[in-house]
């Protein structure tokens, strides 16, 4: 066996040899599939785990809040009980009060639960209306535990004007989104008047600005005080409407999401459920990155099957000699594809060297934008497990290139040739 | 003792039409004997060497080579008994021409893998030396002359020391002064290194030379003529 594998290693690089330029050009094939791939693949799998993490740092793993039901029970078929019908016409929709009923001693039972859950920020939402001369821009108004927020979400590094220091000491003092406070042309220190949906008006301070990358926050929200929404909407302090929670293995949510539903009365929801477009789109781009690379292995592959075809042709006369002299048709069938093998492992070798040449290059490219904190340069994936998928495919190729040839140089009757 | 027996060895070609080129060919080779064969071109010579050889499988009627039924096995075993037992010398000397003069001598012996490459080495520039080509071990084949090559595939025919050696006119396209070489060795292989031969040829000289001469025409063994 090994005395074979001699031989075969023997025929297979003297025949590579002899057509150097061919071998060179069709393992450069493969080399430019598999480097393609990786830059490809590393630069796609960057770019969504660096989406995926300011989507998920802005975002809680599950959260609560009151949905609007639509009580499937009218008042009035209550009152009468089973025995009598009721016929209601147009049932609207009711939300008795947008507050978690007992959000207080739902905060403290989650901020228990130390193994699974990492943090719990209760907050109240207020929809709004900037008034800016004599236009109104709509937003939300959120009202957090700034402490327990920045806790989870790292809020304080997302402000890019102002501190969490000043929205605390300011009176009304909020933390306002990029995108609005450039649409609303305002600074940190700037007064802007606000009219909740009451009518209620107040002239608020901005204390910081604050940039997610996320344009529902960005463009829509700003942040102060739970007091200060409370009292703006002239509730108590048992007034919550959301409760965001983190958890520490975020795999856990659909689980827990299905259990705080069962446990308290309100609706908690896990982010896989209100990212799911998102996910989605994180798929389909996969998708896009996988099709593209298989189609540039399969042109490779070819570029193989190719050269061994014409191969296999020019060399009629010596695989009769080979068929001759002692070698079986299996011998034959593993020098080709020992030939097809070779072309994969070198082209694939130094594919991977110069994909992560080129994956390195793309990571150095500057890439700033206001609207995406924290990238400096394209963000590239240098994980290996890319490296081994390339090499699977280049081997993958290489062998199912090789395949039909072998079995074709195999068949080869010697008697026809060596007649002459 | 009998090296080779081959029984009512029947071939038919079918391209362009079905005609019957070998018309039941029985005959026996014994150990050490050197057997040529004659005849007009045409007559089928080449086709029952490459029977012979178990290189064509196409046939009817048996064969068997050294104790061996050959007819009917699959061309793996065949592949293995041809490295074991045969050498064939062809008749347009065909080498390997990327590979060098050594490389095609040792290849069928490295297939074998019965001995050390270091060995099978040694005897192939042993035999190389006999052959007188030596100083080219480690040329391309295709840098060396007809004459050259053809004495560098007897040597490759010899390698495996096999117990038959079948030549298809080994002598054809070479000059007088390469025929006597070729011819000193094929004498020698049989009498002195104790292998069988069977060799096509054209030339009266060469066939005086054998100890057994036998005359084909339309496909058969018309006459048969013993020397020693
Ligand atoms: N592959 C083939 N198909 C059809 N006819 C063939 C083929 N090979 C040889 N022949 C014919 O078979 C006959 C015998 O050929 P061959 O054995 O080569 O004769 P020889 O070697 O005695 O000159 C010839 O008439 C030749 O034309
Ligand atoms: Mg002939």
């Amino acid at each position: 066996m090994t005395s074979s594998l001699i031989v075969y290693t023997r025929i297979v690089v003297t025949h590579l040899r002899s057509r150097r330029r061919q071998t060179i050009l069709s393992a450069l094939g493969i080399t430019l599939g598999i480097a393609f791939y990786i830059a490809m693949v590393s630069f796609m799998t960057g770019v969504n785990q660096f989406l995926e993490d300011i989507m998920l740092s802005a975002t809680p793993h599950i959260r609560l809040y009151n949905d609007v039901v639509l009580d499937s029970v009218s008042i009035a078929q209550r009152w009468f009980g089973t025995s009598a019908f009721v016929f209601l016409h147009h049932p609207k929709a009711a939300q008795r009060t947008r507050a978690i009923r007992n959000a207080p001693e739902i905060v403290g039972i989650l901020r228990r639960q130390q193994q699974e859950v990492f943090g719990v920020s209760p907050r109240v939402t207020a929809q709004i209306y900037y008034t800016q001369g004599i236009t109104e821009i709509p937003g939300t108004l959120v009202g957090v535990d700034l402490i327990e927020e920045n806790k989870l979400f790292a809020v304080s590094s997302k402000i890019t004007e102002g501190s969490l220091r000043n929205v605390l000491t300011t009176d009304d003092g909020i933390m306002i989104g990029g995108g609005l406070a450039d649409k609303l042309n305002v600074h940190v220190g700037d007064r802007i008047p606000i009219t909740l949906s009451s009518g209620v008006q107040r002239l608020m301070t901005i204390a910081a600005v604050m940039r997610f990358g996320i344009a529902q926050i960005d463009n829509v929200q700003a942040y102060t005080t739970l007091k200060t929404v409370q009292r703006l909407l002239g509730k108590d302090q048992r007034y919550i409407t959301d409760i965001y929670i983190k958890l520490h293995n975020r795999n856990d949510a659909p689980r827990l999401a299905g259990l705080y539903t069962q446990l308290f009365d309100c609706t908690a929801e896990d982010w896989q459920t209100f990212n799911a477009t998102i996910l989605v789109s994180f798929t389909i781009r996969n998708i896009l990155t996988y099709a593209v690379s298989i189609s540039m292995l399969t042109v490779a592959g070819f570029g193989i099957y190719n050269i061994l075809t014409m191969m296999i042709l020019e060399k009629l006369k010596d695989i009769a000699i080979l068929k001759a002299t002692g070698f079986s048709p299996r011998d034959i069938r593993m020098i080709v594809l020992g030939q097809s093998l070779v072309l994969g492992i070198a082209g694939g070798a130094v594919g991977m060297l110069l994909g992560l040449l080129m994956s390195f290059g793309i990571s150095r490219v500057p890439f700033r934008n206001e609207f995406l904190p924290g990238m400096e340069y394209l963000p590239v994936d240098f994980s290996p497990v890319h490296y081994v998928v390339a090499v699977t495919f280049a081997l993958l190729a290489a062998t199912i290139a090789g395949i039909f040839p072998a079995r074709r140089a195999a068949r080869i009757d010697p008697v026809a040739i060596l007649r002459g | 003792m009998t090296i080779l027996r081959a029984t009512d060895i029947v071939k038919y070609f079918t391209d362009p039409v079905r005609f019957q080129v070998l018309r039941g060919i029985s005959l026996t080779v014994e150990h050490r004997e050197f057997v040529s064969i004659i005849g007009k071109s045409g007559c089928g010579k080449s086709t029952l060497l490459y029977v012979l050889s178990t290189l064509d499988t196409d046939y009817e009627g048996t064969l068997a080579i050294a104790d061996t039924v050959v007819t009917g096995r699959d061309q793996d075993f065949l592949a293995h008994f041809r490295g074991q037992h045969i050498g064939f010398i062809f008749q347009f000397h065909f080498l390997l021409q990327e590979f060098t003069i050594l490389d095609n001598v040792m290849l069928p012996a490295l297939k074998l893998g019965r001995e050390s490459p270091a060995t099978i080495e040694h005897r192939a520039m042993d035999l190389l030396q006999r052959m007188g080509i030596a100083d080219y071990a480690r040329r391309p084949a295709k840098q060396l002359s007809g004459g050259q090559q053809q004495r560098a595939a007897i040597a490759r025919a010899l390698i495996n020391q096999p117990t038959l050696i079948i030549g298809d006119e080994p002598t054809g396209n070479l000059d007088s002064e390469n025929t006597a070489i070729v011819l000193d060795l094929l004498d020698s292989i049989c009498h002195e290194m104790g292998q069988t031969v069977i060799i096509v040829t054209h030339d009266a000289e060469v066939a005086a030379r054998s100890d057994r001469i036998l005359t084909m025409a339309d496909g058969k063994i018309i006459s048969e003529q013993t020397l020693r």
